[in-house]
């Protein structure tokens, strides 16, 4: 299971600015709570693919 | 012609085992697992699993000093529930740099016992990778001409396995530089064991020579090109301490973001790791720790600190990690735990 990360702008003095945003190439790995980054040649990438490919999908960004 | 004969005889050299962490003394994800497939344990090995597992356990066993000198420590696999609708369960190594060992003869030597009866090893592996894009797509098994499916007894005995790479010559290799040869030990799909490994030697050649004890730290940098952590070598990750985090920015004035801060990996991984995990040092998961308490104060240390942005580790590359926490404190330095895995 995997989940997208989700994050705001902020400005200088953090607040938030704008609309939820989703960090494109990494997504976090649910059974370990680990950063999945979105390399090619990295094992952990070409399971999360797999997974995708067998008709999965992550978890929505929390807000 | 002394001279030429010495440097031409087989492994008299430093390096000569392919393989790392072949006496299982390293171990920074920990000392006991509960195999997962793709899971990696003690450091460089792996699990290839399947079906309904029962009870596995594998452990870093410590081995009394009159057991096996010089070795101190095993890999001990216990299977004492069989597990059900299994294929494959495998424990390897992938060595990087399968064009190494193209078209050589190797020999796999290691030592190993069971704790009652015999285990009959249905197969040992030696499996060409070519890795990511290359052809072809799936491992293709060598086998072994001999030793291939040893029969484990409960005495420590020295196993030997040969078995030749055949020449990737026509194959093509992936771009993106992990190829590699997998070598390991199947083990039974049924049923119940309990073996112990060590010694775990992979040599070019086709005489098992004595094993290659290399200093810890030098076996422990190999590892660290493939996984590293902040934490002592004796601390599983994700352990409530504060020892060992690493600074991760400084900020400055209270309620403003902008602390940036650099982790550096203690050696060059090789790759960008494809995964990093981050703690505080309560052990909670991706958030920070921080001190605080300006110039005269007391300072305080406090955990569950918040990021700017997503949290996630930015800027990545083989030698770290930048990541940006909000502080929420004046004057307040902050440090995360981490571990990062490139492993193959």
């Amino acid at each position: 299971m995997y989940k997208l990360i989700g994050y705001y702008d902020y400005d200088n003095h953090l607040n938030k600015v704008g609309k939820l945003k989703v960090e494109e190439n990494v997504v976090l790995r649910l059974r370990d709570n680990a950063y999945v980054y979105f390399i090619e040649d990295s094992k952990d990438y070409q399971e999360y693919l797999k997974w995708v490919a067998e008709g999965n999908t992550p978890e929505p960004a929390d807000e | 012609m002394a001279l030429i004969g010495t440097i031409n005889a087989p492994n008299d050299f430093a390096f000569k085992n392919r393989i790392m962490n072949g006496a299982f003394a390293i171990s920074q994800r920990g000392t006991s697992f509960t195999p997962t497939d793709l899971a990696y344990g003690l450091d460089r090995w792996h699990f290839r699993l399947d079906g309904t597992p029962g009870t596995l356990a594998v452990t870093q066993a410590a081995l009394a000093a009159a057991e096996l000198p010089p070795f101190s420590y095993a890999m001990r696999f216990n299977q004492s529930v069989t597990a059900s609708g299994r294929t494959y369960l495998r424990v390897g190594q992938h060595i990087e740099g399968l064009e190494a060992f193209s078209g050589q003869q190797v020999v796999v030597s290691f030592y190993a016992k069971c704790a009652s009866g015999t285990v009959a090893i249905p197969t040992l592996r030696l499996d060409r990778y070519f890795g990511t894009g290359g052809s072809p797509s799936q491992a293709d098994n060598m086998g072994f001409s001999s030793g291939g499916s040893p029969t484990i007894t409960t005495t420590w005995t020295r196993y030997t396995a040969i078995g030749n790479v055949t020449s990737t010559s026509g194959k093509t290799y992936g771009t993106n530089n992990n190829s590699s040869l997998l070598v390991g030990i199947d083990f039974p799909t049924s049923g119940t064991f309990d073996v112990y490994v060590t010694g775990f030697q992979v040599e070019i050649g086709s005489v098992a020579t004595p094993f290659e004890f290399r200093p810890y730290g030098t076996e422990l940098t190999l590892c660290q090109r493939y996984y590293s952590k902040s934490y002592n070598h004796d601390v599983v990750p994700g352990t409530a301490t504060q020892v060992g985090m690493e600074v991760c920015g400084f900020q400055g004035a209270s309620g403003l973001g902008g602390a940036y801060g650099n982790v550096k990996f203690p050696v060059k991984m090789r790759t960008t790791p494809g995964t990093i995990n981050i703690w505080d040092g309560a052990g909670t998961t991706n958030t920070h720790s921080y001190t605080y308490g300006g110039a005269g104060s007391a300072q305080a240390i406090a955990n569950g600190g918040s990021w700017w942005g997503s949290g996630t580790p930015f800027n990545t590359s083989h030698s770290g990690f930048f990541m940006r926490p909000t502080g929420s404190q004046p004057s307040a330095w902050n440090y995360v735990h981490y571990t990062a895995d490139a492993e193959l």
